[in-house]
Order: C-alpha cells, then structure tokens, then sequence
C-alpha cells in the first residue's frame, strides 16, 4: 500500500515548452494551463518530445497526465532528463495507460536542467490536455478509516408523465467529492511540504493530482482542488503533531 | 449511436453548444499588405533598431478591426468562437470551451397578425485566460492578463449584428453530429454582477423590425417648380434608384430617368393625386412602389431583397406550395410614400392572405395557412399518459381573442395616413349576428384591417372585391370563438415538434360538453421553449368545424373513415354535424 500523493509542482512551467510538433490549433502551451479542455495534441503519430529547459537542475519524481488519448492510441510514455540537451537518461520506463483517464506515475528523484515526456505512438497522434512532472508530496500515513476514496453526487434531470412513466433522464457531470482525514500528522512534515502548498497553490484554487493508494488502486488518480468551505485547520494537542488533518477536495468525475 | 437515438434513450448527456463568429483580419500584422511597422518592444532584441528610428508601432493588434494598426489594409475575415455545457463532459476536444452556464430561449411565438421574433440568452462563464490560441502574437507579449471574454468583448467591440449559431446534443456525438437549433445575430453582450456574460441574440426576423421601407433620405428641393415641369432639380439624387417615384407634400411623381442631381421625364400626379406647385427645400421623400403580383412572391421578395436574408434561410417551397393552393388569390400592390417598418408590411400581407408566418426551428422562415385541417397534414399525438409531464399543463381559455365582426378598410389613397378611416375609399364587414346576440355574449368587438395592398385601379374590381368579402368571413370564423391555449411540457423524447406544427392533444385539463376529455383534437404549436430537458408547448387550439376539401374517389363513408381520410370533405347532416357529432365541413 502507497500512502496519498499529491502533485502540484510542474517543471513543465520551469521554462519554455517545446513540442517535437503541434497540429494547429492545440498549442504545447495548453498543457500548463490547468484546464483539462484545452489540448497540445501532435501533428502526426510517431515519437514526441514534449522539452523543457529548466535554466539550472531542478527534481522531479512524479509525472500525472489528464485529458489524454495516450490509451487509445496505443502510446508508451517514459520521462528522460539530462543536464546538457544531448545525453539523455530514462528517469522513468515505458509505460501504457490503461485507460484515457487521469493516470499518475512515481519514479526515483532525480535533478537536471533538461526534462522531457517521450510520447511513442504508431497510427494516431497523441493529446494531453494537462500534464504536471514534477515533485510530489507523499502523505507520511494512509488516511483514517474507514476510508472513502470518493464520493459521486449523481445529478440528473428525472421527467414523469402525468399518469407516472419516466419518459426521460438528462443527466450531468457528477460532482466528485474526496474528504480524507489524517490524525498524528508530524510538525515536521506538516511546515515543509503541506503548509507551501496551501498557501502558495491550494488556497488559490489551483486544480492538482490527488492518488490516495496508487499501489492498490492505481486508477484511482483525481484531478481536484480544495472544495469552496475547506479551510485550514491544524489542532495541536502535542506539538510536534497536528491532531487531524483534514482535505476537503472536489472534482469532476471522468466519463 | 445518431441524435435521435440518444434523444430516444432513457438517459443521456445533455450538451449545449454555441458557436459565435466574430470579425478576424486575415493579415499578418507587418506582413504585406499589411504596412503597421512590427516593433517588438524590445529594442535590439527584435530588429535590432530603437523605437527611435522604426518609427514602429509599440502594441500589436489582435486581429481585429477595432485594434487594426493598418486600418486601410484590414482584410474582413472571421473566426469562431465555440463553448459547451459547463455540467457535461467535454463533448469534441477541437478547441470548446466549457462556458455555458445557461441557454435560455425566448422562442418566437406565433401570434394573430404578428410573430415574435425567437430570441436566445447565453450566459458564459468568464475565467482568467492565457490567450493561447486567441492572440496570434501572444509570444511577443510582456505579459497576458485578462479574462477569456471580457478580452474579446474589448477586442471585438463590433460584436452586435455578428453571427450565432446553438447547438443541441449529446455526449458521445461528434461536432457534426449536433443539431442547431437557433440562427441570428448578436444583439447585446452584458457582464452581470456575478461576473457571467449574457449573449443576447434574435433571430433574422428581427430583421424586418429594424428595416424601414423606403428609407428616410435627406433630399430636398434644390429649385422650386410648378405643376407641370417634367424635369425637377432635387439636392442629391444619388440615393434613388434609377427610375421610380417620388412624394412631394401631397403629390406622387414618377421620374424615368436621372441625370446628375436632376429627376428627367417625369409625369406628375400619379396614383390619383394632384399636380401641384412646390417650393425650394421641399422634402422629397423616395417611394416604394410595389407592383401587382402573388402576395406570396411579394413575401419573398420582403425577405430576399428588403432585408437581405440569405434564400437558405427562407423556406420557398411553403410559399410557393401556398401560392399554388390558394388560386383564388388577387395580386398584391402597394405603394408607400413614407417609411414604414418592414414587420409591419410583411405581417399585414400575412394577416390578408390568412397565414402565419415564422422562423422555425429548422431555421428557416416559413408560413403556413390557417387551416384546421389539409389533406396529408401529418400530426404528432401528445397524451397524457405517454408524453405530457406530470403538474406541466394548464389552460388559458384566452377569451380576448375572441371577435364578433371584421372590418377591412381598403383601396387607401396614396398618400393617406395608414391609420385614419379617411385614407380608405372602401369597407367590407363580416359580422357573427349570433355572437353578438344577447343569449351569447351579447358584445361587439370588432377587428378592424386597414388594407395598403389591395386597390380598385390595377386589377377587376369584382374579383378583389369578392376576395376581401371572402377574406373577412374566413378571419372571422377563426376568431368568433375564443381560442384556448394549451400549455404542456414534454421530455427530449418528444421534442421534434417544431413551432407552427399541427398536433393531436388528448387531456384531462380539456373537456368536451359530455365530461370527456376533448379526444385528439387539432391545436397548432405556437411556442415552443427549451428549458433543459424538457419542452415547453404552447398550442392554440383550432375551431372544431373542418374546411372542405375535394378528396380522391376512393374516400370511404364518412363512418368508415380514418383520420387522415377525414382531412378531406364529407356531407354533414342537416344541424350540420356528422354521424359522431363533429362539426361539418365548410368551404374555404
């Protein structure tokens, strides 16, 4: 079991993205702006890079994709870094998707000025919509349980006729709701990675990846940000640990 | 999976989408013939040069015509613009934008003597925007700020009378696959307190309501003349046609010829008005002059040429398939010596020829005759039990609409007012004696026509005489009874109905005088409003007497009929009703 991930960091807005090639119309920059409706998406199938120059050596251990036809179009994605532009290293193998939804991989840390997405597909061109590579946060312990890992409000549109048929149902995006609580939370941990990210990304709003065990469930890889009444509340009883820590995120569920 | 297999599903993804197409320049600022000089703002980075000796421009422009750099090289393209249902999945992935809060329709309705022209509120979301695909030069910016379309909103300022385009369908269809439900023009843009963007549009009859026939000139006199000179100086004459007619005070002259700013070969009182002297700086007001033919051509010819809408958007085929019906019809002929809205002159032909005129859902404008029932009329069945919602429906009995006598003044002097009795040289009058008796309802309302289009001088006046007799009688039988409005709601399911169609209702808020509910009985869509998932009717229900048609000698007895059989003509009984108490059949 792998506790909860949360990836926010993006060494793709590090410095100018670079596309291999780009149909028209879905420019590379799309994939840093955080909306999973707009698209880079390749001229033609083949091999991609997706580049950027970081302007000095930077880490990355995590790569999330959203919006993304990687699964359909047959493609192995893997992360390669290097320090010069020329001699590059595979930080993380080739893999397949198994799906077009959100998917988020973890791979070993490593620090270089250069990173890039290798996107391999035969017959179609390859699109993502978002893709964030860069340093996760790794919860110290699973959540409490019992554990719901999300919660789905259907929403629908139900007509009856008049003698009580149902004639019809429209329905809607449902509204994804995930509210993990952490108890014994470290200080520590707490200062160096959970209270930058609240303040400087959360608390704007900013949409992130949320994986609450990729070992076991590794499918279930959300695209969310703090729900609207989520606030920060850190109990202390013990110093040098916050009593709960609890997420309050929201998000759309992928069709 | 189609549309309609969707529409037909018991549970699906509703999704909106509007397409607007506004004004882009298809020039490369700085590339020829675009000459704005292309300054970077960055000296000695770009070209090398300061802003001191290019001389260039120091912001780009967007494309548009309102941020064009170059304005005489503009080139007049455009660009589309395209979002979706912000509460549905991404439908197409080619560039939406998940805006759509709300579609509100504010459809046209089909009213006596005039239509309302269909109208759509958009309401978008606004969100912060990176200008990625929207600024062709968004990488020479210093910086991008600004949300989506508050920007395009100060880009575009010219965004009224462009084109937008809704779109109805469903996740898991492609783009081409969703069906547009509404065609018009930009009327207005707000930005409201929340921070959401309300698109107002109307559709292409609103056309005719901004449309004044003939138009206001300011032409004047340059010389007096007197009563019989043929050759009339005027201060401009290059805004009148080639040859036509003009009014002076009182008087309608033709001119056959213009030379420079004089009117040459003119005859003096024409349409039965009276030579006279005018003086200098006279108003000369251009007239329109529409010559003796088919209603039905005039129509198109309102549409196509007045108003300039595009002949895909007019359904000729209606208009030229009533035009062969009606062979009764008299030839139209008007001529209008002051500005008058084209509404007006379109809807008063449509209330004199007996017809409806709208824009349906198809898009197309379109008319139709006030007929309770047609050979071959197909008719959508809506009852209560497969297809009304539950607590949807209610009555308005609409006694207002009731009449009891019809006047149409007609063969009006040329330069009448339209609205005076005294314009007009004659009257017909249809009277329903047993309305305004004291056992009914005992009141005279009357429906008074003032008549421009049909004059005793260009046609046998029997003839035109005998028409409007007929035609008063005919206005009169549709409305010498209350017509009620039945309003309903129905699920996506049954949504194909269009405005103006004929249906076939069966419900329990309607009876009949022995306590049934009054069975599949003939209604006329008047509005018909989207809200959600749901349809919104309103239907206008239609007089129970039948008009008589001539049917195929193959027709059953009357007894042994079937509906579509019964759209033809049979022989009442002598309290002329038929064998199961339906009304008789009439001639039109």
């Amino acid at each position: 079991m792998q506790t909860p991930i949360i990836l926010y960091d993006n060494r793709l807005t590090d410095g100018t993205l670079v596309a291999t090639d780009t149909e028209t119309g879905y420019d590379v920059l799309n994939l840093i702006d955080l909306r999973p409706y707009t698209f880079w998406k390749a001229a033609s199938h083949g091999t991609k890079y997706i580049t950027v120059d970081c302007g000095a050596a930077k880490s990355a251990d995590c790569l999330a994709i959203i919006g993304h036809n990687l699964y359909t179009a047959g493609a192995t994605v893997s992360i390669e870094s290097s320090p010069d532009n020329s001699s590059w290293t595979v930080r993380l193998a080739d893999f397949t998707p198994t799906s077009d939804k959100a998917v988020l991989k973890t791979f070993t840390s490593a620090s270089d000025q250069y990173w890039r997405i290798k996107i391999v597909t035969a017959a179609v061109a390859a699109y993502m919509a978002v893709a964030l590579l860069g340093v996760k946060i790794q919860f110290e312990y699973p959540p409490n349980t019992p554990y719901v890992p999300y919660a789905e409000t259907p929403a629908a549109d139900v007509e009856r006729s008049k003698n009580g048929h149902i004639l019809g149902v429209a329905t809607y995006s449902p509204v994804l709701r995930i509210q993990p609580q952490f108890s014994l939370v470290s200080r520590t941990w707490l200062d160096t990675y959970f209270i930058p990210f609240w303040q400087n990304y959360a608390r704007l709003y900013k949409p992130f990846f949320f994986a609450w065990d990729l070992d076991t469930y590794p499918s279930d890889v959300f695209f969310t940000s703090i729900d609207d009444d989520m606030p920060l509340e850190t109990p202390f009883s013990v110093l040098t640990y916050v009593d709960t820590l609890t997420l309050k995120l929201r998000g759309v569920k992928e069709v | 999976m189609t549309y309609d297999a969707y529409k037909n599903a018991l549970s699906r993804y509703p999704i909106d989408m509007a397409v607007i197409t506004l004004d882009y320049c298809n020039n490369t600022i700085g590339v020829s013939p675009c000459a704005a000089m292309d300054w970077c703002g960055k000296p000695g980075l770009y070209c090398g040069l300061s802003t001191a000796y290019c001389g260039g421009i120091q912001i780009r422009c967007y494309n548009t015509y309102a941020t064009c750099k170059d304005k005489p090289h503009y080139s007049k393209g455009t660009k589309d613009y395209m979002f979706t249902s912000n509460n549905a999945p991404l439908p197409f992935k080619e560039g939406e934008r998940p805006y759509i809060k709300d579609i509100k329709h504010l459809p046209t309705e089909i009213k006596t003597s005039l239509t309302v022209a269909g109208r759509v509120n958009v309401t978008l979301y606004d969100e912060p925007d990176t200008d990625v695909g929207v600024d062709p030069y968004l990488s020479t910016r210093d910086s991008v700020q600004g949300s989506f379309l508050r920007k395009l909103i100060a880009r575009n300022p010219n965004y009224a009378g462009r084109r937008i385009r809704v779109f109805h369908g469903f996740y898991g269809l492609s783009i081409s696959e969703f069906q547009q439900k509404f065609e018009g023009i930009i009327d207005t843009i707000s930005i409201k307190e929340n921070g959401t963007v309300i698109i107002e549009a109307a559709d292409l009859l609103k056309k005719l309501a901004d449309i004044e026939i003939p138009e206001k000139l300011n032409i004047k006199l340059s010389e007096s003349i007197n009563d019989t000179q043929t050759i009339i100086s005027v201060t401009d004459a290059s805004d009148l046609d080639a040859s036509g007619y003009i009014r002076i005070d009182d008087e309608v002259i033709y001119y056959g010829s213009i030379n420079g700013n004089q009117l040459e070969s003119c005859i003096r009182g024409c349409f039965n008005t009276s030579p006279a002297t005018h003086n200098k700086n006279d108003k000369v007001q251009k007239c329109r002059y529409y010559e003796p033919k088919s209603p039905y051509d005039i129509l198109i010819e309102m549409l196509e040429n007045d108003a300039g809408i595009d002949a895909t958007f007019i359904n000729k085929d209606a208009f030229n398939a009533l035009k062969n019906l009606d062979i009764s019809m008299v030839n139209f002929s008007a001529l209008l010596t002051e500005p008058v809205k084209l509404n007006n002159l379109y809807f008063e032909i449509i209330d004199l020829i007996d017809c409806r005129s709208w824009m349906a859902e198809d898009l197309q404008i379109t008319i139709a005759k006030n007929l309770p029932n047609y050979p071959c009329r197909e008719y959508y069945v809506y009852t209560d039990d497969e297809n009304i919602i539950a607590n949807s429906d209610s009555v308005d009995l609409n006694a207002s609409s009731r009449k009891s006598r019809v006047s149409i003044y007609w063969d009006k002097i040329a330069t009448g007012k339209d609205d005076e009795v005294s314009s007009y040289a004659k009257l017909d009058i249809a009277i329903d004696a047993d309305g305004e008796s004291e056992n009914m309802y005992n009141k005279v309302i009357e429906k008074k026509v003032f008549c421009r289009w049909l004059r005793t001088d260009y046609m046998d006046e029997n003839l035109i005489s005998r028409y409007v007799a007929n035609l008063s009688k005919r206005v009169l039988r549709l409305l010498k009874n209350p017509q009620p409005i039945y309003t309903f709601a129905v699920e996506l399911k049954d949504s194909q109905v269009k405005t103006g169609d004929f249906v076939r209702i069966t419900t329990d808020k309607i009876l009949d005088v022995y306590g049934a509910p009054l069975s599949r009985h003939v209604y006329q869509i008047i509005k018909r409003e989207q809200k959600g998932n749901r349809i919104i009717l309103k239907a206008l229900q239609y007089p129970g007497q039948k008009i008589c048609f001539i049917g195929p000698n193959t027709l059953p007895e009357y007894s042994d009929a079937d509906e579509a059989e019964k759209e033809y003509g049979f022989i009442s009984n002598s309290e002329y009703r038929m064998n199961d108490k339906s009304y008789g059949y009439y001639f039109y």
